[in-house]
């Protein structure tokens, strides 16, 4: 039997060190997973800008980077880590994974991972998990002056699902985008503006959605200024700031000429549309999903601007008014995603509706299990078999049959769509559900808000 | 003076990430990179040098009494757009391809027009010359369906064609038209006869060249029947013998078919194999592989004669290659 003062010293000191308990147990499950599941598509485009880079070819010179410059520039410096470490080899081809390229799921790569390389990546996106943990903490804390809050909100975010999969498993940079978008609403509170409007820019270059939020952030800025004349140079400096780190990031492309080259991503994804016309049920759906993106924006915007307005013109003040637009951030930031996105996407609006259940309304936290559940099972569903090739190459625990076989499944077609396509479906349309229920809860504390009102 | 918050400070920590990784591949890249090789009694000896911590791997191969290719024509015209691409990403195309040479350290290539290409053929010989038709597509300059039309008598100067994107000698093309099939190619490529149309993949290396130089293609669309007399596969290949590179003897000369339609991975063999000095018949005799920061030396142990050696670093991540022989 374990003596019951050591339960009571474990107990008391998890009371003392909340975070510090939670960091090790988010680490502790990321520190597994991270050598034993790899994404095998994402991560192998991080080795090949890599090898591009060392190659002189840039990060445009040839395919392999269809991002814009930010997180290129972060692999370079991943790429100098490697060499100081002396990793000489990110990953090789097995020709038993081959059979993938005939599925109809384009997004496998026959490839495995070296663990030092898979290590060295998913290392970064958890340091930048924890400094997103962190950034969350602070943010409760300012407001709330409760720890207990802060620790509950640090450990939300960082001991979520998705958030643990994107880092360690997917091996996603989307972590470092909702780094900076925390960044930025933390240094604009604190009235500084131009180092706001840069940390702005690379989280927008990371991942374009924070740019959505632009409105409601200039709410904030000139709610802030006492003055017009204040109200009128805090925003020109935050513009300033933007400007400026945009001006730097871009520097290496205006000096090549492949500035079009960084904005790829935009033209291939919107190129998709009508497209991919080889009668396969993924085209057309992709297709379909493309084009229902671009029409939802007609609806996203207005709403992101009305958002705005109404946080900008409300009469709260101090603490109400932080907790209002808090509310109003995180309603902004679901109404991005009127569509199905990649889970990784939502996690820009996991910080703030971490900070709504555990400040304002707890019951948020049901639309917080419901996204992360389902982003993460969404994500499961999409990677599926691929996240075993690493367990495949460095360990006899995987047959090769069982991947041949569960792809195979996948792909089979039981009436005119795949087996995996109906899993997607489902599966998105949870993920989808699981973000509209945030306006089911907003609605309903709305109505209660009301009724409160005019009770009183 | 006010010290600095902890917010601020992660805030600058980011910015300066940033700014020095995009500094870093300003100036940080590419790495600086060379291979030198002497023959000796035995083999070869070889010294290479990297300032990037990098696999590598020195591939000595025989090619059997044939002369590797040292000049390459890239036929590319836009007036004669070929069946599977249009004009502007023909040349974007050839453009990636051209990337990829010299990546692994070939540099001797130009493009060739239609006119070109046709006085090429002219050439009293064709050894260690070699052309590629990249589209699957000939210009009626050079081929029209007929056996005695300049194109096949060029390849029996000793000239060695690389050939993707399609069946050989399925489609020609004459000026501002769009290609127009070829019914009977087999009469000028006799080795197109059961040739594979799509749906087979290879997972098995065919030969040591496939994991000496990270050879990387899989489909084994347009590849050749292994019955077909002569023909000698390279790459990957599937249980059939049907290969990713097949590679047949036209007279004098080499006709390499690479199969799978084109990709960055039908470019990255491409390039590896003319890079290295593959031809017919090449196998690989000794091979040294490991890592290296700074400089290695070493030695390769072989007999034969008509060797080339390569150097590649990077493995399946290439990122810089030389023909040190040969």
């Amino acid at each position: 039997m374990s003596d019951p003062t050591t339960f009571v010293k474990a107990k008391a000191f998890i009371l003392r060190y909340p975070v510090l308990v939670i960091a090790i147990v988010g680490i502790v499950i990321r520190a597994c997973l991270i050598p034993l599941f790899t994404y095998s598509y994402d991560i192998y485009h991080w080795a090949v800008t890599i090898s591009n880079l060392r190659s002189g070819e840039g990060l445009y010179g040839l395919p392999g980077y269809y991002y814009t410059p930010v997180w290129g520039y972060m692999l370079a410096g991943i790429g100098n880590i490697a060499d100081i470490l002396g990793i000489a080899n990110f990953g090789s081809l097995d020709p038993s994974l081959t059979f993938v390229a005939d599925s109809e799921w384009p997004y496998y790569r026959e490839m495995t991972y070296s663990l030092a390389f898979t290590i060295l990546i998913k290392t970064l996106f958890t340091i930048f998990d924890l400094i997103t943990a962190y950034l969350i903490y602070v943010l409760v804390k300012d407001h709330t002056k409760d720890t207990k809050k802060a620790s509950a909100a640090f450990g939300l975010w960082f001991l979520c699902p998705i958030v643990i999969y994107t880092s360690s498993v997917h091996a996603m940079f989307d972590t470092i985008a909702v780094t900076a978008l925390v960044l930025t609403l933390l240094l604009i509170l604190r009235q500084k503006y131009a180092l706001a409007g840069m940390v702005f820019a690379i989280s927008v270059f990371l991942k374009f959605f924070p740019a959505y939020l632009i409105f409601i952030l200039f709410a904030l800025i000139l709610r802030q200024g006492q003055t017009a004349g204040n109200r009128n140079k805090a925003a020109l400096t935050a513009v300033s700031g933007f400007l400026l780190m945009t001006i730097l990031i871009y520097i290496p492309q205006i000096i090549d000429g492949t500035v079009l080259d960084s904005f790829n991503f935009i033209s291939s994804r919107v190129g998709e549309i009508g497209a991919n016309n080889n009668g396969q049920t993924v085209d057309i759906i992709s297709t379909i999903g493309y084009s229902l993106v671009i029409t939802l924006q007609a609806i996203t915007f207005p709403i992101l601007i009305f958002l705005s307005w109404k946080i900008y013109k409300t009469p709260e003040k101090d603490e109400a008014f932080a907790s209002k637009y808090m509310l109003f951030l995180m309603l902004s930031s679901a109404v991005i995603f009127l569509w199905t996105p990649t889970p990784t996407y939502l996690m820009i609006i996991l910080p703030f509706l971490v900070y709504v259940s555990v400040t304002r309304n707890d019951k948020y936290i049901i639309p917080y299990i419901l996204i992360s559940v389902s982003a993460v099972l969404y994500s499961l569903a999409m990677h599926n078999y691929s996240l075993l090739f690493q367990l495949y190459e460095y360990s006899n625990l995987i047959p090769l049959d069982f991947l041949i076989n569960g792809i195979g499944w996948l792909d089979m077609r039981m009436t005119f769509i795949s087996n995996r396509t109906i899993i997607n479906i489902i599966l998105g349309a949870a993920e989808t559900l699981s973000i509209y229920s945030i306006y089911l809860f907003a609605y309903k504390a709305h109505k209660r808000d009301k009724k409160a009102v005019m009770h009183t | 003076m006010k010290k600095p918050d902890a917010i601020s400070i992660i805030a600058v920590g980011v910015v300066l990430f940033v700014i020095l990784g995009g500094m870093s591949v300003q100036f940080g890249y590419p790495g600086q990179y060379s291979a030198e090789g002497t023959v000796t009694p035995t083999g070869a000896d070889f010294n290479i040098e990297s300032s990037i911590s990098t696999e590598y791997a020195v591939v000595a191969i025989d090619n059997k009494s044939e002369v590797p290719v040292s000049k390459l024509y890239i036929f590319i015209d836009s007036d004669y757009v070929p069946y599977c691409a249009s004009a502007s990403t023909a040349d974007y195309q050839v453009t990636l391809f051209e990337k990829n040479l010299l990546q692994k350290g070939f540099s001797n290539y130009e493009r060739v027009d239609s006119d070109e290409l046709s006085d090429l053929m002219s050439t009293p010989s064709a050894v260690g010359m070699g052309i590629y038709v990249p589209f699957g597509t000939l210009p009626d300059t050079v081929y029209t369906g007929n056996p005695s039309d300049k194109f096949t008598e060029w390849t029996s100067k000793g000239g060695t064609v690389y050939w993707t994107g399609g069946v050989p000698g399925k489609y020609t093309v004459s000026e501002g038209k769009s290609a127009v099939s070829v019914s009977s190619a087999q009469v000028v490529f006799p080795f197109i006869d059961g040739i594979n149309n799509g749906g087979l993949r290879a997972d098995q290396p065919a030969d040591m060249l496939c994991s000496g130089l990270s050879l990387r293609s899989s489909s084994l669309k347009y590849s050749l029947s292994p019955e077909y007399p002569g023909m000698i596969g390279m790459g990957m290949q599937n249980d059939e013998g049907r290969c990713t590179i097949s590679s047949v003897k036209v007279g004098a000369g080499t006709f390499f078919l690479i199969a799978g339609d084109v990709s960055s991975t039908v470019y990255n063999d491409l390039s590896l194999l003319i890079a290295s000095g593959v031809t017919y018949g090449s196998e690989v005799v000794s091979i040294k592989e490991g890592t290296v920061k700074g400089q290695v030396s070493g030695s390769l142990e072989y007999s034969e004669t008509d060797v080339s050696v390569y150097v590649l670093y990077g493995g399946y991540f290439p990122i810089y290659g030389k023909r040190i022989i040969g």
